[in-house]
């Protein structure tokens, strides 16, 4: 493991923990709002100052973390069974079942991502659900595209062959040939996919269509606290430096990870 | 190669009628429509309402009013837009020309400065320099850097020029260059270990003009890449054009999403589907071009 890896995966593994234990950490509720401490510079009570509304800026971080890293990873893994499944079954069933689902793809790359994307926030409304279907959707293509190429390249391999000729089940091949040699190209990429959903979050905020205030996520707190730069330089500049620690952070592990798998992620 | 070519322009027509299909029934579905975006707080009356709703076509059925808009499609008229008052297709040229100077600049600053970094990545005491530049640009999204450079200009109690091409024309090219970089910068270290190259460092080649040499060979791959990536750059400026409110297709979409200008949305997803495809052929005519073994049946 490099140097570089190793300290991703500490800014990683310190991210999860302040999300996990948002509670317990978090020194005031988020929403607490203090009229009398507005704007205040980082201070001992308060270690990252106070918002535009007095409320402690440590405390919506953590918080913020929570929200951005449930949302991202959840419709990161919505994404990748839906499209890994799909591309599997794309290539194993071919024929009909393979140019209906190549068809309606081809139909969602022509249209840009982010145009689908907010189309589906403004129809489900911004909020967690609407933010997470935005990226299930703009996501799942990829992973589609992927599983299909890699289940194909597997399936004319002679011992796949060699299975079928010795009576193996569809499903037993889906699962035990195709699926388990993905698992080297899907893991990797999914990790780097996985700092697209989290600007993908951010994108849908500063645009204002992310999750709506008072829930703090990393997005909407750069999209609230943008307008303060002249006031509390700091205060914007925090989610900013976090959300390009995280990212970075993920492109690190997912190319060392690629690496160990000895694959190529395809640049998006 | 023309029976290919004819194919793939038959698929991009699907790709239009359905991407508009698409568009229409998701437009149609969001709650509001032209007329009540017109009246605003205030309610039309049910007479002025249905005299407007005639005048604008929506009394038809929705699937009616879909195949009025594909037969107009073929005859230029793409009726005009509620709010603007122009024809639609004026409207949607202008913009598409501003997005075209927008990504075809943005590709241009791109492509040059990441050569520059290849190069400074080939010289032993620089060489980490690149990659950590690469890394930065990447860990940010595009919108997250128009703001970050809103800030620097804000610190530096510089105006923020709104409208104009160059702060979106920034914030690409720093958001481009870690996506641009990784793709030109494994193509140059692919050429560079060619054994042409170690021909040319034996008859005396100086390291410039050996850079140039792999740069002149990877030119039409990086090309290709570029091509297929072009349209994703169209499709990102959408956040940045509507953070510095440059008049370019990003912005029109949003604009006419909230005011349900229906037929600038229709005219939006035909324009830009048949780009998006458009590019993606002459990526794999080109690709095909310089990679005879990739080319499909008769060529």
């Amino acid at each position: 493991m490099s140097l570089g890896a190793k300290v991703a995966l500490s800014i990683i593994a310190v991210e999860l923990f302040l999300a996990l234990l948002a509670s317990f950490i978090a020194p005031y509720p988020y929403d607490r709002i203090d009229l009398g401490k507005r704007l205040e510079p980082p201070s001992p009570s308060h270690i990252l100052g106070t918002d535009p509304l007095g409320r402690d800026v440590f405390s919506r971080l953590v918080y913020a973390l929570r929200t951005t890293i449930t949302i991202s990873a959840v419709s990161l893994g919505a994404a990748l069974i839906m499209g890994t499944l799909l591309g599997i079954i794309s290539a194993i069933l071919g024929g009909l079942v393979d140019t209906t689902l190549l068809g309606v793809f081809s139909v969602v790359y022509a249209i840009p991502g982010l145009f689908i994307a907010v189309a589906v926030l403004l129809i489900m409304g911004s909020g967690a659900v609407g933010t997470a279907t935005a990226i299930i959707i703009t996501l799942a293509p990829m992973f589609f595209r992927l599983s299909r190429a890699g289940a194909r390249e597997v399936l004319v391999k002679q011992y796949v062959e060699a299975a079928k000729a010795l009576g193996a089940s569809t499903l037993r091949i889906a699962l035990n040939y195709v699926g388990r040699e993905l698992v080297a190209v899907v893991i990797p990429t999914a990790i780097y996919m996985l700092s697209d959903a989290i600007a993908l979050e951010a994108t849908f905020s500063v645009i204002g269509l992310g999750i709506p205030p008072p829930t703090p996520s990393l997005g909407n707190m750069v999209a609230e606290y943008k307008d303060y730069i002249l006031a509390a330089p700091w205060l914007a500049t925090i989610p900013v430096v976090v959300v390009a620690l995280t990212i970075a952070s993920l492109n690190t592990l997912a190319k060392e990870l690629a690496r160990e798998f000895s694959i190529v992620i395809e640049v998006a | 190669m023309w029976l290919y070519i004819l194919k793939k322009l038959f698929s991009l027509l699907l790709v239009i009628l359905a991407s508009t299909a698409v568009v229409y029934f998701t437009a149609r579905h969001f709650p509001g429509d032209p007329i009540t975006v017109l009246y605003g707080e205030t309610e039309p009356s049910p007479e002025a309402r249905a005299a407007l709703e005639a005048k604008l076509g929506l009394d038809k059925p929705m699937y009616i009013q879909l195949l009025l808009f594909w037969k107009r499609l073929f005859t230029g008229d793409w009726g005009t837009s509620v709010f603007a008052g122009e024809p639609v297709l004026n409207l949607i040229f202008r913009r598409y020309v501003n997005s075209l100077i927008l990504a075809l600049t943005a590709t241009a600053t791109t492509t040059a400065l990441c050569i520059l970094l290849a190069y400074i990545s080939t010289m032993k005491s620089f060489g980490g320099v690149s990659s950590a530049l690469a890394t930065a640009s990447i860990s940010m999204p595009a919108a997250l850097w128009g703001i970050v450079l809103m800030f620097a200009l804000a610190l530096l109690r510089v105006p923020i020029p709104f409208g104009s091409l160059a702060m979106p024309l920034a914030t690409l090219t720093i958001a481009g260059i870690g996506v641009f970089y990784t793709v030109l910068k494994n193509l140059i270290d692919k050429a560079l270990s060619e054994p042409f190259i170690g021909f040319y460092k034996a008859m005396g080649l100086g390291r410039v003009r050996l850079f140039i040499k792999a740069l002149h060979y990877i030119t039409p791959v990086y090309v290709t890449a570029v091509l297929y990536r072009l349209g994703l750059i169209v499709a990102g400026a959408i956040a940045t054009e509507t953070l510095f409110s440059y008049p370019g297709m990003g912005r029109l979409l949003v604009e006419a999403f909230s005011s349900r200008d229906y037929s600038v949305l229709l005219g939006w997803a035909t324009v830009v589907s048949a780009t998006l495809a458009l590019l993606n052929i002459l990526g794999d005519l080109l690709h095909a071009y310089i990679d005879p073994r990739t080319r499909e049946g008769k060529w």
